[in-house]
């Protein structure tokens, strides 16, 4: 087997798209909080509570989409109680999102014992998960039919929700309000805008898809909930949220390429290659990503001036 | 007023959280004590000058595999042996080792603390110096011998039963069996390259090519010991390039692992406890896809090390080595084991476990093992 046989396998995108779908979910939630003006920092605790609630919802109402609603009401609570804290309280964000993150590693420890007496995982509930699917038509186009379909619903859904995202932050009064409060919060109150009310839309949608991208992960990736499960994943979606300049299309992008990034690391390992070298892969990548952000941010701002 | 009221109320309520938030840190640690002390308390009318045991866990419990194992030794040392015991879960934070070590050896209430070497041996040492009499047992290491008089360390032959682990891959992988293929490859996945995890990589490789001189064994590592999803990632990686029996140390990653095993229809070798058992009734297609675990018997060997203590024949100062002989490491034989595994294969291990127990020398990558002839055999049977 040759690198090449490695970049030019279909099994090696369709495992990009499957390891980029957390990560999108995350770099969304992220985005939604930016653009109302909040800081992401407590997403990869939500997403770790909401990946405890996905399985546990999905075994106490015996359906898959019961726990997605759970993951993403807990999603949604948790967002918001880190609304209260920074806006009404006025916490230092850093601090709250530390908080938040701290708890959720505790609480999720706890709870998964709680309810199946194992501290590690939720393997003894046995819960539903979210159904791959497979399209009919595309199925069947040689290259692009294996890469495609036969995803997790998830999948598609967050695929969908990064167009209906660009519609709604570009196109709807609502979203080009959240934008409004996000960038500056002073002018948006002196034309008569309720600054709370913006932050809290966005709150709730950033929950919400924290949720989804938790789901995702306790659900669809894997069939149950296991301690630390997130490993990071919402602080690369944050990195991946800024590398795209907060626009859907730009953050996708980023995302599917530390997807493609840490599907190469397992996929090199094949290869008779030194690991230490190949496991570095995702983490040189980030390095380059960032520098090539924060170049671009160099040249926007001397054009500005 | 209203204000005042309210004001009063948010006070009172934000001081009620904080002390059940502090309660429930310590409290969690008691609940799992308070199982073990229950177990003592049968016993404990007779336990006049019975020596008494705290487990001091580096982690949590719940992870299946070490600490569990380690935490069943204890339960047992209590029930069967009538010991005082004692579990205290101290968590990841690395920070909070020194001072608990130090804490349980000031108060001296227990004669031996018993703690995870692999990660907490530095720590355990500084300790055991500071306090020369308080007995300390750490497991899963070794140490220098007769440097700390009042330390004994137990550590495993892990490469004696993933040597038996290679023997069964190699046979599955040339078997009939249902899920097995052509191809003679089989795979390995670490958590994070570890010496203890080449360890156990080089006890699989000798066992598989002492069936099959010509196997390929792919090698594969997570970076990480709890993403499940990475772990389930790097197995389907693996079964995609013709491996059909996959063998993970990586602790909570491996259940990923198990789960690629169930959704491909391949193999899998479970580690450090008996992960079939654990799936039995709960999932049996998990149960059903891993054939044997490869065990390092923690429990037994805490017991082992109770009992001696009872006698006063435990060598402190020195570590002593536990393999296949000594019921510290082995694979676990259960009833998914003889379901699935073919007659002549059982035939095949049982027989090569006798050569062990005849003292056949299974290579290992610990202690002074030469680094570049571990390599050599790992790169030996590279694809």
């Amino acid at each position: 087997m040759s690198i090449w046989s490695v970049f030019l396998s279909t099994d090696f995108f369709f495992t990009s798209i499957r390891l980029m779908t957390p990560i999108l979910f995350a770099a969304l939630a992220c985005m939604v909080f930016s653009k109302g003006g909040i800081d992401p920092i407590g997403t990869e605790g939500i997403m770790l509570s909401c990946a405890l609630a996905g399985p546990v919802g999905g075994y106490f109402t015996g359906s898959a989409w019961g726990g997605v609603a759970a993951a993403m009401t807990v999603g949604i609570v948790l967002a918001f109680l880190f609304g209260y804290f920074t806006l009404i309280l006025d916490t230092n964000p850093v601090l709250a999102g530390i908080a938040l993150n701290t708890l959720s590693g505790g609480l999720t420890i706890f709870m998964t014992y709680y309810l199946t007496g194992n501290k590690g995982s939720t393997q003894s509930l046995n819960s539903p998960v979210v159904a791959n699917i497979h399209i009919p038509v595309i199925e069947s186009i040689p290259v692009i039919g294996p890469i495609v379909s036969g995803h997790s619903i998830l999948t598609y859904v967050s695929l969908l929700l990064t167009f209906l995202l660009t519609v709604f932050f570009w196109k709807t009064p609502c979203g080009l309000r959240i934008r409004a409060v996000g960038e500056n919060e002073r002018s948006a109150a002196s034309v008569g805008i309720n600054i709370m009310k913006y932050k809290y839309i966005s709150l709730l949608i950033a929950g919400c898809l924290a949720g989804l991208g938790g789901a995702y992960m306790s659900m669809s990736y894997v069939s149950m909930f296991s301690r630390d499960m997130i490993a990071g994943r919402g602080w690369i979606g944050m990195a991946a949220e800024s590398m795209g300049f907060g626009i859907p299309w730009k953050v996708a992008c980023s995302v599917f390429i530390f997807g493609m990034a840490d599907s190469l690391a397992i996929r090199l390992q094949m290869l008779n290659l030194p690991t230490q070298l190949i496991s570095c892969i995702p983490y040189v990548v980030t390095i380059i990503a960032i520098s090539i952000y924060s170049w671009q941010r160099s040249r926007v701002k001397k054009v500005k001036k | 007023m209203f204000q005042k009221t309210v004001k009063k109320l948010l006070a009172v309520t934000l001081a009620a959280v904080m002390l059940t938030g502090c309660g429930a840190a310590g409290g969690e640690a008691q609940n799992s004590s308070e199982e073990n002390s229950g177990a003592s308390e049968e016993g404990g009318e007779s336990k006049g000058d019975k020596p008494s045991f705290v487990f001091v866990c580096t982690g949590q419990l719940g992870d299946k595999s070490f600490n569990d194992s380690a935490n069943e030794g204890i339960q047992e040392i209590a029930s069967a042996l009538g010991c005082e015991t004692k579990v205290i879960e101290i968590g990841r934070d690395q920070t909070k080792w020194e001072p608990t070590f130090q804490d349980l050896a000031e108060e001296g209430a227990y004669d031996v603390i018993i703690s995870n070497g692999s990660s907490a041996i530095e720590t355990i040492e500084k300790v055991a110096d500071e306090f020369p009499e308080q007995k300390f047992v750490a497991f899963d290491c070794s140490i220098e011998e007769g440097a700390h008089p009042n330390l004994y360390a137990i550590s495993y032959k892990q490469n004696e039963g993933s040597y038996l682990a290679g023997v069964l891959a190699a046979l599955v992988t040339e078997s009939d069996m249902e899920y097995a293929n052509e191809e003679k490859k089989i795979g390995f996945i670490g958590g994070s390259e570890h010496p203890i995890i080449t360890d156990f990589l080089v006890g699989y490789i000798a066992g598989a090519k002492s069936v099959d001189p010509e196997i390929k064994v792919y090698v594969s590592y997570i970076g990480s010991w709890d993403d499940t999803a990475k772990g389930k990632e790097t197995a389907i990686a693996q079964y995609n390039q013709g491996v059909d029996i996959v063998f993970p140390a990586a602790e909570q990653a491996g259940l990923g692992c198990v789960e690629a095993a169930v959704e491909m229809d391949k193999y899998i070798i479970g580690v450090d406890s008996d992960q079939s058992m654990l799936f039995k009734g709960v999932d049996e297609d998990k149960a059903n896809v891993i054939l044997t675990s490869v065990l390092k018997n923690v429990g037994e060997s805490l017991v082992r090390m109770a009992n001696m203590e009872m006698e006063g024949t435990v060598p402190y100062g020195s570590y002593e080595d536990l393999g296949i002989a000594e019921d510290g490491a082995g694979i676990a034989d259960n009833e998914y084991f003889q379901k699935n595994v073919p007659e002549e294969i059982r035939t095949r291990i049982e027989e090569e476990k006798q050569k062990v127990l005849d003292g056949v020398e299974i290579p290992t990558a610990l202690g002074d093992a030469d680094q570049d002839e571990v390599q050599a055999l790992i790169d030996s049977v590279a694809p």
